[in-house]
């Protein structure tokens, strides 16, 4: 028998089966004890925790009820799905639609601007001033 | 199993009845539960795992031409164990999931345990419980289920080997990988020290 102890690290690799036993082991009784200690802790920490039953009926309750309805369970989430991805594609198209309708009144706007300004001979200065009074007069 | 011996004649007409899933499912159910329960350590995800691995269990077996199975009870072990992986590696992209408080590890380190072997010995096992639920979020999905079949239920490694599809050689290996990983909780949980204190 060799008279070196076992080190933690040693003992817990035989804890968990990465080395078997040596002679050492087998017959040293300090090193037994320590190892016969992790075994017995390891044992205490792996206890299953309660598990109620009305748990479990419950859980089997919801098995049952995925497997009687798997399709049911399943249908009204994808018509869902669709039914969204249906209404924002048409919520885009008519978005997209009425936007360049937008657009002529601002070009309108801009000739009309322009034209003014073309045909104007007030000063450059003062126009900003000149447009300010014609808002208001127009609202 | 009775209603598996029923299978073989009910080839024809594949589909297994809802008793006899029931009945097996009773026998079954617990044990799948902590294996979830214990991989996950989450009691709502665990819940769910194990709904899956049955509904998924139904359902091959109502599959026309499903073989009979020679031993269900560690197939279904196997269907939640490939649950439970599945759940572990999505939850690489769930960053809002919970980490573990802290404060509550530190007052658990604070518990230096006794040398009294068997009353403390209780008090210790929560301890150890706590932390290393806790420390396996540092294992890889596949490091953390050869962990818990060896830790949590004393299953062999060829036993493990098989459960998991690997070699004996890749078991141990990740075996070694993860008690290395583990080493400073384990060294804490057994031998009742401090990170510092690790004696060789």
């Amino acid at each position: 028998m060799t008279s070196e102890h076992w080190t933690e690290e040693r003992l817990l690799d035989h804890l968990y089966g990465l080395i078997d036993a040596d002679e050492h082991l087998a017959a040293c009784q300090e090193c037994s004890t320590r190892a016969a200690a992790l075994s017995l802790r390891r044992t205490l920490a792996a206890a299953p925790p309660e598990i109620p039953d009305d748990f479990l009926a419950a859980q089997r309750r919801r098995i049952h009820e995925r497997i009687g309805s798997p399709r049911r369970a399943w249908h009204p989430l994808r018509w869902a799905v669709s039914a969204m991805a249906v209404l924002a594609i048409v919520l885009g198209l008519s978005l997209y639609r009425s936007n360049p309708a937008v657009t002529p009144s601002h070009d309108d706007q801009f000739f009309t601007e322009i034209s003014t300004m073309a045909q104007t001979s007030a000063p450059r200065a003062v126009q900003p001033i000149e447009a300010l009074v014609q808002d208001d007069t127009e609202e | 199993m009775a209603f598996m011996a029923e299978r073989l004649d009910l080839a024809a007409a594949p589909a297994v009845s809802t008793r006899e899933f029931s009945s097996w499912m009773v026998a079954e159910q617990k044990r799948i539960f902590l294996l979830c329960l214990r991989m996950l350590q989450d009691r709502e995800e665990a819940d769910s795992a194990t709904q899956d691995a049955f509904l998924k269990a139904f359902q091959f077996m109502n599959k026309a031409g499903s073989k009979e199975l020679d031993d269900p009870g560690k197939w279904i072990t196997r269907i939640a164990i490939n649950t439970c992986l599945d759940r572990l590696r999505s939850r690489k992209w769930q960053l809002w999931r919970r980490r573990p408080a802290p404060e509550d590890e530190a007052i658990i380190l604070e518990m230096e345990p006794s040398t009294q072997p068997a009353a403390d010995d209780r008090v210790f096992a929560g301890q150890i419980k706590v932390r290393l639920g806790r420390a396996l979020d540092k294992l890889s999905p596949r490091q953390r289920a050869v962990f818990t079949l060896r830790h949590y239920e004393n299953r062999s490694l060829d036993e493990i080997a098989e459960l998991l599809g690997l070699d004996i050689g890749t078991v141990k290996m990740h075996l070694f990988r993860t008690i290395r990983k583990l080493r400073l909780e384990l060294h804490d949980l057994y031998f009742g020290k401090r990170h510092s204190g690790i004696r060789q």
